[in-house]
């Protein structure tokens, strides 16, 4: 199907999205703030850029495009319902990850050039991976925040994209044991510091990602069961060693073991999306100031709560499509074509954090703290997923052209 | 109390036209997957063919 005939309904689609969800908080409130006309009009600008940019001077896929804009927008609704301040950070984020994407999907011609700087990936990934046990701060029993020149960030976020390109040019361009050995060594470093900043989160995306990508490469089962024995020998070992970790399991066992304290914030989660119902309780209807960590890990609560489980259900479908597009888009039309190995790996990526945080926060698994993809306030997290869309979105504007 | 109605019907057509957005998404991934069975190819189990170094192909397929 030829989907460039659709691109002005998605523009438009995105649009009537943004001017609905936005006209609700102008009439709740009942005037029009300057920071909110910021917000927007900085929204719009980058919307319009991208539709200008995607038709004249880049091929793109319009449907991806549709999905991210759309997280981007209802994040920033949210945010702006949860603390203004913080939607003005978000809309400033959203713009440096929006520059990163139109800087790397205008001036990357050719997707196989991310295979070629191995050692730089190399280095940068031991550097983002341990920097922050070295110089970095401890939030919320996690020591995973860098401080440089007034500038906090979250160097794991960029260490993840360092590591999945490492992996990437090394699987595709082996050479020797050499390169083995170092892609196996870069796993070990990687998950002992992960494991010593008590980011667990991260530790089990980085691993299931190499685990995946080494499995695409090589099409051979035995990686697959190693990788979970692995993991669940990490996990008990995590979950004898640290002591949040043991809070997080008993609460995920238990959610009614400590109300006032270890399971707070799970119960807490919970009342606020039973609360919501199925349409939810109206935009700044709800109660959101009672959910803890409610513009980073609990946002999907809020949304629940404020838009009901419809936009909940919603979310999650549009995580699947993102994930199944590029999956079958790729499939499609690369037979025998290894240059989308890093595609296919970042896709993996952002959909496992999309698993492992909703997982989280409906109590299939143990709460790890990740965000969750595009809709989470951070900035590190959210330019770090734009420069991955825009892998994404380069490699499936190859498959565009080749067709 | 009106303001309150008007409030909560938006916020329901703001879920309705999110709900929209899935449902072109998944439109065209429909689409594509069908095209894809149509063309029978795709990943056959076999992973990505390894690159011939001599020929500098990726097997039979081009």
């Amino acid at each position: 199907m030829k989907i460039y005939k659709y691109q002005g309904t998605f523009f438009i689609l995105n649009l009537f999205l943004c001017l609905v969800l936005f006209s609700n908080i102008i009439l709740v409130k009942k005037n029009l703030e300057g920071k909110l006309v910021f917000i927007i009009g900085l929204y719009i600008f980058f919307l319009f850029l991208n539709e200008v940019l995607s038709f004249f001077v880049f091929k793109s896929d319009r449907v991806l495009s549709l999905i991210v804009w759309s997280f981007a927008l209802v994040s920033l609704v949210i945010l702006y319902r949860i603390d203004e301040g913080i939607a003005i950070k978000q809309i400033i984020f959203f713009s440096i990850g929006c520059t990163f994407y139109f800087l790397i999907m205008i001036f990357v011609r050719d997707i196989n050039i991310f295979y070629k700087f191995k050692w730089i990936y190399f280095i940068l990934s031991i550097v983002f991976i341990s920097s922050s046990f070295l110089i970095g701060t401890s939030v919320n029993g996690s020591k995973n925040w860098v401080s440089i020149l007034g500038i906090t960030f979250q160097p794991s976020e960029f260490g993840k994209i360092f590591l999945v390109l490492y992996f990437g040019s090394v699987l595709e361009c082996p050479k020797g044991k050499k390169d083995k050995s170092l892609g196996l060594f870069l796993i070990i470093y990687s998950m002992v510091f992960l494991f010593l900043q008590k980011d667990l989160g991260t530790a089990v995306i980085i691993f299931l990602v190499a685990v995946f990508m080494y499995y695409m490469k090589t099409s051979k089962y035995k990686p697959i069961f190693l990788g979970f024995i692995v993991s669940f020998v990490g996990f008990v070992f995590s979950y004898l060693k640290f002591e949040h970790v043991r809070i997080r399991v008993k609460a995920w066992l238990n959610p009614q073991i400590d109300p006032y304290g270890m399971s707070y914030q799970r119960l807490q989660g919970f009342f606020s999306m039973a609360s919501g119902g199925f349409i939810g309780r109206g935009l700044y209807g709800g109660s959101l100031e009672f959910v803890p960590t409610n513009y980073t890990d609990y946002i999907f609560v809020c949304l629940v709560e404020e838009f009901g489980i419809l936009t909940g259900i919603i979310i999650v479908i549009l995580y699947f499509i993102f994930f199944l597009r590029v999956f079958v888009k790729i499939s499609s039309s690369s037979k025998g074509k290894s240059s989308f190995l890093l595609a296919l790996s970042f896709v993996i990526l952002i959909s496992v954090q999309s698993l492992v945080i909703l997982g989280g926060v409906l109590n299939l698994i143990p709460l790890t703290g990740v965000t969750l993809p595009f809709i989470s306030y951070g900035g590190s997290s959210l330019i770090s997923m734009f420069i991955m869309f825009a892998i994404i979105q380069k490699t499936l504007g190859e498959v565009e052209i080749n067709e | 109390m009106l303001l309150n109605l008007v409030s909560k019907f938006i916020s329901i057509l703001g879920v309705f036209t999110l709900f929209i957005v899935a449902l072109v998404a998944m439109r065209f991934c429909i689409h594509d997957f069908i095209d894809l069975k149509k063309n029978n190819s795709g990943f056959e189990g076999e992973g990505f063919k390894e690159k011939d170094i001599e020929t500098e192909s990726y097997g039979d397929e081009l």
